[in-house]
């Protein structure tokens, strides 16, 4: 019996509900958040043209909250700044994949869809900065767009670093890491989240380019893959022995040298087979137009 | 009985309520936010001068007269009296956007004024350039910060009169006169300036730092006389620490909070300053040094008539005082040579354990005398910590400037070494030794100095 009451009741709010309701075509609940309008302004049609179209990747300039996370703050660049920049991915990313040999079909296969541009750093409620993230090979963010400058070593090693960086995990999350690549420096992995707390140099005495490298197999991957293509001192610095080195500092910086060109060979030899691009030709482009 | 009817009553409802001869259906969800979407944009645009808006990103800051004029097409013409960037914000064009997720929410997408507030001291200041509309008030929109966590910053939205058009253009011009003073200021290090404004008619000269990005001020201390010796002879000497924000209006400096004292019998109240010309000068703070350029302004305070109001080092008191239960301190990192780089990198070649600077000045250590002495403290590898400071005279004020002249005597837990001594020596004749060191209050913060030695143009920051 009052199982009846209890189907009775339901059905009949199930009604009223399906009266209330049953009217309205299309109705969603997952309504936009954002007004869309066509495409009015020139900078909008140049990336319509030049890059959504071309690429099939979106480049996002005007501000939306979820481009950052919660506890995070960030503002967008200033309109005359959107044109240079996107003039500076062309030229420094693109270009470089495209001129490459077999670069353009892995661009072509592999580009994020999404790409966002922020005006300064990621400001973190800790009081750190971010610069630079990317989201599962989805999108990449480029930060600190505000302050482009091609004749600022500085900024310029950020961007190509960070967009270097995110497009390499492209790699490994398709075709996994390089055979056996986490066991060259198995032991000089950090623990989660303490990398921070090393130095360049005990990063590289361990056999990674970066602190951040020590973070986990695939960012050790992604960030010598980075610091290859866009650092002009990598070989001499990362490859190349100290001579005569009189210090056991001096040899640990040598055995790890040891380690990252271990690293550098695994990851070029990956790259030729799994994506048909040859690293050092990479390079040498990239470098060519540094 | 009735459960007997009611099933094919309400079928036949639900039939009739879908029928397309109904009159009047409600709109969908989208349509419905569309529509306010819509209904927002077109209030936005309505205005034909577009909206005057007084703004105040937070607490203790002043406010910026902000004119917005929104068009259609997902443009916002902003024109401000800041002057940030040299008058980048002036006028510029961005373009907005509204949603509709935790209500209608105004979005100001690309960079401007707003977000350069925002940005402001690591995105701590509390600037805001996302909206959250509230309601219409008469006339008036009503806006929230969507990225205040607490204390949300209200946003009037006034629909601006063609006078508000002048009005803002005159502000911009107050701006631009006043704030170019900041190239009269002697240190590099903060963008404060200071001001002694002279009321002529009762001999009084009252002290200001003023700090443009917030638009705040601090009216540090006031004074009989009008000259540096007039000033430091007499005894009517007052220290005022009034802070509040400002802001420009009516061609006049507005203080949010006006300041009112008594000197020597005399009543004084500032509520406005208003600015009429500038004329530069040049004075010698360090006998043998070229001079420098101040900015000498000409205007009237509502009350006290004609007054003259300068930039310059010297001010009639501080708040730099001794301190009986802690040293002053810095990092080594926070000295500066005359082109504004810091020292701190040369210290360490010399002193290579260097960890910190402190100052104690009138520190009372339990003896009869007070203790005064500065020096650096050192950290070594094996975390041990030891002092070597050196004795200076107890000092007495003139207004701001201060005279160390060293004992010759040096206090020390090790056994110092020569080359400690010499670079001991070394660095503090450079910041502090050879002559009169002026101390510069700060208009934002009470327990950060710079001392700024006007022979060399060494200078350092000093926390207590």
């Amino acid at each position: 019996m009052k199982f009846k009451n209890i189907t009775a009741t339901t059905c009949l709010i199930a009604l009223i509900a399906s009266l209330v309701s049953g009217c309205y075509e299309k109705e969603e609940l997952n309504v936009p958040v954002t007004e869309t309008s066509e495409l009015v302004d020139e900078i909008d049609i140049y990336i319509e043209e030049n890059f959504t179209q071309k690429y099939d990747m979106a480049i996002r300039y005007k501000f939306v909250d979820n481009y950052v996370g919660v506890d995070e703050r960030a503002v967008p660049p200033a309109l005359e700044n959107v044109q240079p920049m996107l003039e500076f991915i062309q030229e420094f990313w693109i270009n470089p994949y495209l001129e490459v040999s077999n670069g353009a079909d892995f661009f072509a296969n592999h580009v994020p869809p999404e790409i966002v541009f922020l005006g300064g750093p990621i400001y973190n409620y800790d009081g750190t900065i971010t610069l630079g993230t990317a989201d599962a090979g989805a999108q990449i963010t480029f930060t600190n767009v505000n302050d482009i400058d091609r004749e600022d070593e500085e900024w310029v090693a950020l961007q190509l670093h960070v967009v270097y960086h995110e497009f390499s995990h492209t790699v490994h999350q398709r075709y996994k890491l390089p055979n056996a690549f986490e066991e060259i420096a198995a032991t000089g992995y950090t623990s989660g989240g303490s990398w921070y707390t090393l130095t360049d140099d005990e990063a590289l005495e361990r056999g990674f380019v970066s602190p951040y490298a020590t973070s986990s197999p695939n960012e050790d991957f992604a960030e010598t893959v980075s610091f290859y293509l866009y650092d002009k001192d990598f070989i001499d610095y990362f490859l190349t022995d100290e001579a005569d080195c009189a210090t056991l500092d001096c040899e640990s910086k040598n055995d790890g040298r040891e380690k990252i060109r271990e690293k550098v060979a695994s990851i070029s030899e990956h790259y030729l087979k799994v994506t048909g691009i040859d690293l050092e030709e990479l390079r040498n482009i990239i470098q060519a137009k540094l | 009985m009735l459960k007997k009817y009611i099933f094919p009553l309400l079928f036949l409802a639900f039939i009739s309520a879908c029928d397309d001869d109904e009159p009047e259906t409600l709109p969908t969800v989208e349509e419905r936010s569309a529509e306010a979407i819509q209904a927002l944009k077109t209030e936005l645009t309505t205005p034909d001068n577009g909206w005057i808006l007084q703004y105040q990103p937070t607490d203790g800051a002043g406010f910026f007269n902000v004119l917005l004029s929104f068009d259609a097409e997902g443009k916002v013409n902003i024109k401000t009296d800041a002057m940030f960037n040299d008058g980048e914000y002036f006028d510029q064009t961005i373009s907005y956007r509204i949603d509709n997720a935790q209500g209608l929410e105004l979005i100001l997408e690309t960079y401007g004024f707003f977000h350069y507030l925002f940005e402001k001291d690591q995105s701590t200041f509390g600037g805001e350039f996302e909206f959250l509309y509230d309601s219409k008030d008469g006339e008036n929109l009503i806006f929230g910060s969507l990225s205040d966590a607490s204390n949300r910053t209200v946003l009037v939205f006034k629909p601006a009169t063609a006078a508000d058009i002048s009005a803002i253009a005159n502000s911009r011009d107050l701006a631009e006169l006043i704030e170019a003073s900041i190239d009269g200021t002697a240190s590099s290090l903060v963008e404060s300036v200071s001001f002694q404004v002279i009321l002529e008619s009762q001999n009084v000269s009252v002290f200001f730092v003023f700090d443009f990005d917030t638009r705040s001020l601090k009216v540090l201390s006031a004074s009989e006389g009008v000259t540096e010796e007039e000033i430091l002879a007499s005894s009517n000497n007052i220290l005022v620490n009034h802070t509040t924000g400002y802001g420009y209006s009516d061609g006049s400096i507005l203080l949010e909070e006006p300041v009112a004292f008594t000197l020597g019998g005399q009543q004084v109240i500032i509520s406005s300053i208003a600015l009429t010309s500038v004329t530069q000068e040049s004075v010698t703070y360090c006998d043998g040094e070229e001079a420098s350029e101040i900015y000498s302004y000409k205007g009237t305070v509502l009350g006290s008539g004609n007054i003259t109001a300068k930039t310059g080092l010297f001010m009639g008191s501080t708040n730099f005082q001794p301190m009986l239960d802690n040293p002053f301190s810095t990092d080594i990192s926070y000295f500066y040579n005359e082109n504004s780089e810091s020292i701190g990198d040369s210290i360490l070649a010399d002193i290579p354990d260097a960890y910190v600077f402190q100052m104690y000045y009138g520190y009372d250590i339990g003896d009869t005398d007070l203790f005064y002495a500065m020096g650096i403290v050192l950290l070594d590898a094996d975390n041990n910590v030891d002092f070597i400071l050196r004795e200076f005279e107890p000092i007495e004020n003139e207004g701001n400037k201060l005279t160390f002249n060293f004992t010759g005597e040096y206090f020390t837990t090790k056994d110092m070494t020569a080359e400690e001594e010499a670079a001991l020596i070394k660095y503090t004749d450079l910041l502090f030794g050879g002559t009169s060191i002026y101390v510069i209050d700060l208009a934002f913060r009470d327990d950060l100095f710079i001392l700024y030695n006007p022979c060399n143009k060494y200078e350092s920051l000093m926390f207590n």
